[in-house]
Formats: structure tokens, sequence, C-alpha cells
């Protein structure tokens, strides 16, 4: 058996699996106009699954501050913040996530994925156990597996689950990480943290709790779910992204421990790999300036969401547990999800489908983000095709 | 039989072997780490891991 076999067998399942013609995990985007719409194939179509919450990618304060970073530093930093140095842009994101989180100290990351992989790589070794929400991302997963750490899943939202598990580990519970997150990526139900903290602390276990989906989304200030739910001093880490409400691309992770400046030291996912680049910093800057006082723009994200997801709800769409920005529907199978999928986009409508083993238990699905950009007449439109392919679809 | 192959005979993918996982989980009151299943092929490699794990707490 050579290497390639197993590639074969993939090229065989999207062959049966997907249609021809239309490159459903490739799609091709010509132009983008807007945060909210983009050209695919000469047609006009609208973003509809792009985690972009606070629509802050065309954002002008962003757009110049990106800019000005190019012609003043240049293209990138074309090193790791170890070998080649931190620009100003660089310590003042950190500083400024500090501030935001009234936190000790931060440090930022080239992506949220490589956020996920630094930190539980770096707090958790092999003879650490790892606690996660089966839901988890994938993410969380792989900086799990890049740990070595003994790794345990509870049931999605299951604190007699997660309690059990805990119980068992007796003393060990005090080298445990526990890992949960702010608003999960699939579904977009969010964590019970009241009940997670109030454990964790009794069994004397460290809390990450990923926000990357409720940072801008959740709390008055945008910080997340710590601050929707007053617990910020129950977390012990907090991870998060650019890549959604801050509309590029990076990541961060803050706490009040004064180690976690010793994990650009130990973490190869932050030591090994180039440091983001004066433009993404700079508009990461701003956007992070918006997102604390966006309160209204989380507003209007909120009556898009809670829109789209009575409507579907009332179509008899099967949802996800609750509303949010992330709109989950669920269907019956993977073909019936393409054709929902293909159906919409055949309305101009782009989301995103998802396979399994991509969502949790398997599950095929149609996954809607909403934007706090789209307009009420884009939120209808949406609504009254999926009522036109429900007709069509899930007789 | 002990040398049924989980996946190739009893089409048991990853996701089928995680929530396969949470039951025995629950009838033994043992935590299977999921770092163990990468050596599990077998029902016999599945036996032994409950094994090892319930006689270990």
């Amino acid at each position: 058996m050579s290497l390639l076999d197993k590639l074969d067998a993939v090229a065989a399942a999207k062959k049966t699996l997907l249609p021809e013609g239309i490159d459903v995990f490739g799609m091709p985007i010509e132009k983008v106009y807007s945060s909210t719409e983009a050209s695919v194939g000469g047609r006009r179509i609208l973003f509809f699954g792009t985690n972009n919450y606070l629509g802050l990618t065309f954002a002008p304060e962003c757009l110049q501050a990106a800019h000005k970073a190019i012609d003043s530093e240049g293209t990138g930093t074309t090193g790791s913040r170890m070998a080649n140095g931190s620009y100003i842009g660089h310590r003042a994101l950190e500083q400024e996530f500090a501030d935001f989180y009234h936190c000790r100290s931060s440090i930022v990351f080239t992506t949220g994925y490589q956020a996920n992989l630094a930190m539980i790589s770096g707090l958790a070794g092999a003879s650490d156990v790892i606690l996660i929400d089966g839901d988890s991302h994938a993410s969380i997963y792989d900086g799990c597996r890049l740990s070595g750490a003994e790794i345990i899943r509870f049931r999605h939202n299951d604190m007699a689950d997660m309690e059990k598990r805990l119980r068992r580990l007796g003393e060990r519970t005090k080298s445990t990480l526990i890992i949960v997150e702010g608003i999960y990526s699939m579904l977009g139900d969010q964590a019970p943290l009241a009940d997670i903290v109030k454990i964790k602390n009794s069994y004397g276990s460290t809390l990450l709790l990923d926000e990357a989906h409720s940072l801008g989304v959740l709390g008055k200030t945008g910080q997340g779910l710590v601050e929707e739910t007053g617990l910020i001093d129950g977390v012990d880490f907090i991870t998060g992204t650019f890549s959604k409400s801050l509309g590029s691309i990076g990541g961060y992770c803050v706490s009040n421990h004064l180690q976690l400046d010793q994990l650009r030291y130990v973490s190869r996912p932050y030591i090994f790999t180039a440091s983001p680049s004066p433009a993404t910093i700079a508009s990461t800057r701003a956007a992070l300036k918006l997102l604390r006082c966006g309160s209204e723009l989380r507003n209007q994200l909120w009556r898009n969401a809670r829109k789209l997801y009575s409507c579907l709800d009332e179509l008899g769409y099967r949802l996800g547990p609750e509303p949010g920005p992330i709109i989950a529907i669920i269907l019956d199978s993977p073909q019936q999800a393409l054709m929902l999928w293909k159906g919409l986009f055949d309305y101009g409508i782009y989301v995103n489908l998802i396979l399994p083993p991509a969502a949790p238990d398997g599950k095929s699905l149609v996954r809607c983000s909403v934007s706090a950009a789209h307009t009420r007449e884009q939120v209808d439109y949406v609504g009254n095709s999926f009522a036109e392919l429900h007709k069509n679809i899930l007789r | 039989v002990p040398e049924t192959d989980l996946i190739n005979q009893l089409a048991i993918d990853s996701v089928k072997l995680l929530n396969l996982i949470m039951e025995i989980e629950d009838e033994f009151d043992i935590s299977v780490p999921i770092n163990a299943l990468a050596d599990v092929r077998t029902v016999r490699d599945l036996t032994d891991l409950i094994h090892k794990i319930k006689s270990a707490s």
C-alpha cells in the first residue's frame, strides 16, 4: 500500500457524494463587494456563513489602519517573535487585549487555531489530563493531541457527565485542564459557564474557555460569555480569534496567571511560526476599538439572528438548541443537506455545508452565520428562500 | 468474536466508536482516554483496554 492510496479513497468518496460542476468545498470568490456580498461564477451572492459577525471587514477605520501599517512597516515581519522581535503594534495589541478583559496579560498568536495549539500543549503535558466537551472544535482536539496529555471527552454541555469524569480522576483533578467554548461553532449553543466554574473550583482544576464565536457577540462590551455571565474570575485562560468579529486573522489568550508569559518560551506553535503581519495587527487593533463600543452592532446582530432563527423554526426546520448568530439546520442525510445547500446557492445565498465527521455526532448540517451588516431585506430574502425550499426538500 | 475488526467488519466509524465508548464508560464507570483508542482495532483490543482501565481505577 502506498502513502497515496488513502488520498485516492478521499477522491472516490468526493466523487460519489458531491455534484459535478460545482466545487462545494472550494467556491471561487471572484470579487468581494462588501462584508455581505460577493461574486461567484459571475453571479452576485449573499455571504450567509462567513462568521463576519460585526461586518467589520470593510470598516473604514480598519482599512485605513492596515494601509498605514503596510506603508510604514512593510508587508510582513518575516519571522517569529523570538527571532525577529516584537513590533510596537504586537505589544500594543497584547496590552489592548489585557486592558479589554481587565486581565494581567495576554499573548497574540498567528491564528486562532495556533492559539489553541499553543495554549493547550503549553499548559498540559504527558502526565496531565485534559477534559474536553465532546463538541469541541478541531483546534482543541488537535491541541490536546499535540500536548501528549490524556484526553477525556464529556457529553456536550452535560454537567453530570463532566463531574462524573472528574470524580473518577481522584487526585489527578489538580493537574487537569478543562476546556469548553463560549458559543459552539457548529450548533451555536452556549456553555453553562456558571455550573462549569462551580464544578471546576470544587475539584481544583484549571479552566480554559475558547471565546472564538462569542467575542464581539456576547456581553455589553463584547468580551464574550465571561462578560454575559459575569464569571471572568472563574476562568483561568481565555482564548479567541481575530478571524470572526475582528475581521482579520490571528489569535489571542488572556489570563491573570503570572505564568502566562512563560508560554512564549515553551509553546512551539508560538515559537516556530512567523508573527502576524503589520497590516493584520493594525486592522485588528482598529476592529477591537470598534468592537468594544459596538453595542449597537451587537443589538443589530441579535435582531437579525433572532429573526432568522424564529422564521426557520416556524417553517419546521430542525435547528440547534438556541437562537444566536450561528444557525444550524439539521438534515436527515448528507444528500438532503447537499440539496438544501445547493438550493440556497441557486437562490444566490452562500452558506456552509457541514458533512460528517465535521459536525458532532455525525450530523449533516447546513450552517448559517448572521452578521450585524445584513440588512432586514437580506434576512427576509433568506427566510423566504428557506420557505420555498422547505416545500421541495423536506416534504 | 474477539478478532472481529470494529471498523472494517462492524462498520464502526470514528463517530460511532466515540459514541460506543461513551456507553461503555457509563456501563463500567470508567473514563476511556481517546488517545488510547488509536491502538484499538478489534473487539479484543477494546475489551483488553476496558480491563486495563477498570483494574487500574
